[in-house]
């Protein structure tokens, strides 16, 4: 049909034949398609489709199909709903119900995600503690010092190990900041020595506890006490006395990060051993080792007979543990250090306070070991000697003066290593160890009554108070923290997943 | 039951709208026996009501599935099934439109709900083996034949086509039920029409007016 030619359309025609057109166009229509012969044919034609559509017969309703058994089904199976259809609504119950499964994972989850964070960010603290001990004693055996800050064991900026920056740790570590802890490091005004703390940024976040450590390699935690194994080797146990703090130990062991070096000063070392040797020249060195483990019946009284002890045979604690849980048996482990000459005095006393429950013993001879350090120790002094009268002469050119100078530097350090190694070899002769271990005889105290039911129930609902707002508190915290990259994430997937969801659903419904 | 004739012939010109057509008439919507108060009537607790509806749409609503699926149980499963929503959302029915829009609507929506569910069960577990039973297919030659060109109809011209033929609908309600501009309803709808047209035309027909 050539529409240029006509006022109206096909599809008008077809509008109007289907009622669709107002009155007055429906009017004016009507008289043109009497008057035009082409619309009159496209009437006609259109007429004739729907007589033929009229063939299209569909058999009566199967008489199964009735009201009462539809109200009936309504009313047995399933009841009617008054809230939402099983049409309608649909898509928003379905992500109503996502919503509410990924909160249910999320509270699950969180405290354990942000537990186990905080584990890694407390072990990576105590890694970099260590790491700092580490370095800080290696800058000491290179430069005579300890670092004046963090910065000086970082990289170097020229890319040379040097004072600035010896490169013994990693930026991040020497700007102070790593794994959410914040280290701060202090020297001394002389540089002997130096204090490192970590502390969490955000304690409910970042970590809970706190670590400090000092020149001794010893790395405590707050709250939590003392870290132990540091993973530096341990040289031996410094001596000092053991403190204790209810059922909290404080112990001091000391760890010694170079390795070889007792910093044990001198004055020290002479009060403690009293010019009371255990072993002579001429005999042989023993370093001895008793284990003990005693059952007491009355533990603070054997705990003040072994003060008496101690302080009767000049004798000290090298490492002291009590722990006095509530209703169960207090005990003592500790590690003594005894004159070796008293020794067999100390242990009969130790048995003394109660039954023994098993003893060990054991020596570890030293001469040969002693003996060579002296010989090396008489050369090297011997050595020095010579040197110091060559430089007396002063017969030589400056740079042979310069280099004598060097030869006598580096022996006077051998000789004073092996001057360190030496007295610590006679300490641990001087000195036996003796394990000791006490545990009380419990007998239960009837005058103790158990807590109240009430008290009890105050506990638990205030430890589930806690629960609950430590598990909206990390709800919160992690949707501040991850909500946006969710949301971003649900945008990117979402909407084409949804565009293909749509697509999809127009094909299967075309099928 | 008798099958009506299509919407066209009933709306063009003289006659009045769906006075044969198998969708029942609709009175004023201000009478009392119009549908709309049937229905709010039924949303009060008359099953009256209902009852009424039901006989007055029954055999529209399974026509319609009828003419949309290749199985009579499915046309009567889902007959009931349109039913049985309607049931049970009439506490929330508002007369914001005509009913049988309405019921259309709920129709083809449990009508494509069914299609999802057949294309996902052809996918995964095959072509269903049932084969409908021919004593219950379309009767005359003259229905197979109108069956078959309209299945060759375009999907969505199809449905238009089928909608405004059968169930009465008129280009605003086919817009919104198939969320279509009416523009296009039209211009589809003509197409389809024309479409069908030259399908129907019988072979001889077609060469005579192709020499």
């Amino acid at each position: 049909m050539n529409t240029a030619k006509h006022e109206f359309l096909p599809e008008e025609v077809m509008a109007f034949l289907d009622g669709e057109l107002s009155p007055e166009r429906s009017a004016t229509i009507s008289a043109h398609i009497k008057s035009c012969p082409s619309c009159s044919v496209v009437a006609q034609e259109i007429r004739g489709t729907a007589q033929d559509l009229a063939n299209w017969k569909v058999e009566p309703a199967p008489a199964r199909v009735s009201s009462s058994a539809i109200q009936a089904s309504a009313n047995t199976i399933l009841p009617p709903r008054s809230g939402f259809s099983a049409y309608r609504y649909r898509g928003l119950r379905l992500a109503i119900g996502a919503a509410a499964a990924v909160l249910v994972l999320f509270a699950i989850a969180t405290p354990n995600l942000l537990r186990s964070r905080m584990a890694a960010n407390e072990a990576s603290a105590v890694g970099s503690i260590r790491t700092i001990n580490i370095s800080a004693a290696s800058y000491f055996s290179s430069y005579g010092h300890y670092p004046p800050s963090l910065r000086n064991l970082g990289p170097s900026p020229s890319g040379i190990a040097s004072e600035n920056g010896a490169d013994l740790i990693d930026g991040a570590l020497a700007q102070g900041l790593k794994s959410g802890y914040l280290f701060s490091y202090h020297a001394d005004s002389s540089a002997s020595g130096y204090r490192v703390s970590a502390l969490p940024l955000d304690p409910s976040k970042s970590g809970l506890r706190r670590f400090f450590t000092d020149q001794t390699g010893l790395i405590r935690a707050e709250p939590g006490g003392v870290l132990e194994g540091s993973g530096v080797e341990v040289a031996q146990l410094r001596e000092s006395g053991a403190v204790k703090d209810g059922s909290v130990t404080v112990s001091q062991l000391a760890v010694d990060v170079n390795g070889n070096l007792e910093r044990k000063t001198k004055a020290e070392r002479e009060a403690v051993v009293d010019g009371d040797k255990g072993w002579t020249d001429s005999g042989p060195m023993i370093a001895r080792h008793v284990s003990l483990s005693i059952m007491v019946k009355d533990f603070a009284a054997s705990r003040n007979s072994l003060d008496a002890i101690l302080a009767r045979y000049h004798g000290y604690a090298a490492s002291l543990t009590v722990n006095s849980p509530q209703e169960s048996a207090r005990s003592l482990q500790a590690s003594l250090r005894i004159p070796a000459s008293q020794l067999t005095a100390v242990v009969a006393e130790l048995k003394s306070l109660g039954s023994v429950e098993s003893e060990a013993q054991n020596g570890e001879e030293v001469t040969q070991q002693h003996a060579d350090l002296v010989a090396r120790l008489k050369n090297s002094a011997e050595t020095e000697q010579r040197l110091q009268g060559i430089l007396q002469q002063r017969t030589g050119k400056v740079g042979d003066v310069l280099s004598v100078e060097q030869e006598i530097a580096r022996v006077r350090g051998e000789i004073e290593q092996m001057e360190a190694e030496q007295k610590n070899l006679e300490h641990r002769v001087d000195f036996a160890t003796i394990d000791l271990k006490l545990s009380e005889e419990y007998k239960a105290k009837l005058d103790s009554p158990a807590p109240a039911i009430s008290t009890l129930i105050h506990n638990a609902a205030i430890n589930g108070y806690r629960n609950v707002a430590d598990t909206m508190l990390s709800i919160v915290l992690l949707f501040a923290e991850y909500g946006p990259v969710l949301c971003f994430w649900l945008i990117v997937f979402f909407i084409p997943g949804w565009l293909v969801w749509r697509r999809w659903r127009h094909a299967t419904a075309a099928a | 039951m008798q099958d009506a004739l299509p919407a066209l012939v009933l709306n063009s010109e003289a006659l009045p709208r769906n006075a044969m057509n198998e969708t029942p008439p609709t009175p004023f919507p201000a009478s009392p026996t119009s549908d709309e108060h049937l229905m709010l009537a039924f949303s009060k607790g008359s099953a009256e009501s209902f009852n009424e509806l039901f006989l007055r749409y029954k055999q529209p609503i399974y026509g319609f599935f009828r003419r949309r699926t290749d199985d009579p149980s499915h046309a009567e499963e889902l007959t009931q099934e349109a039913f049985l929503v309607l049931l049970r959302a009439a506490g929330r029915y508002e007369p914001r439109a005509l009913f049988r829009t309405y019921l259309y609507a709920i129709a083809f929506k449990i009508l494509r709900a069914h299609r999802r569910k057949a294309a996902f069960r052809a996918r995964f577990f095959g072509r269903p083996s049932t084969i409908p039973d021919p004593a219950k297919q379309d009767a005359t030659e003259s229905g197979l034949w109108v069956r078959g060109a309209v299945e060759k109809l375009e999907m969505i011209d199809r449905e238009i086509l089928l909608l405004r033929e059968f169930e009465q609908l008129s280009y605003a309600e086919i817009a919104d039920l198939l969320q279509l501009p009416i523009n296009t309803v039209r211009s589809r709808l003509f197409r389809a029409r024309t479409a069908l047209r030259d399908l129907l035309l019988p072979q001889e027909q077609k060469g005579s007016q192709n020499p």
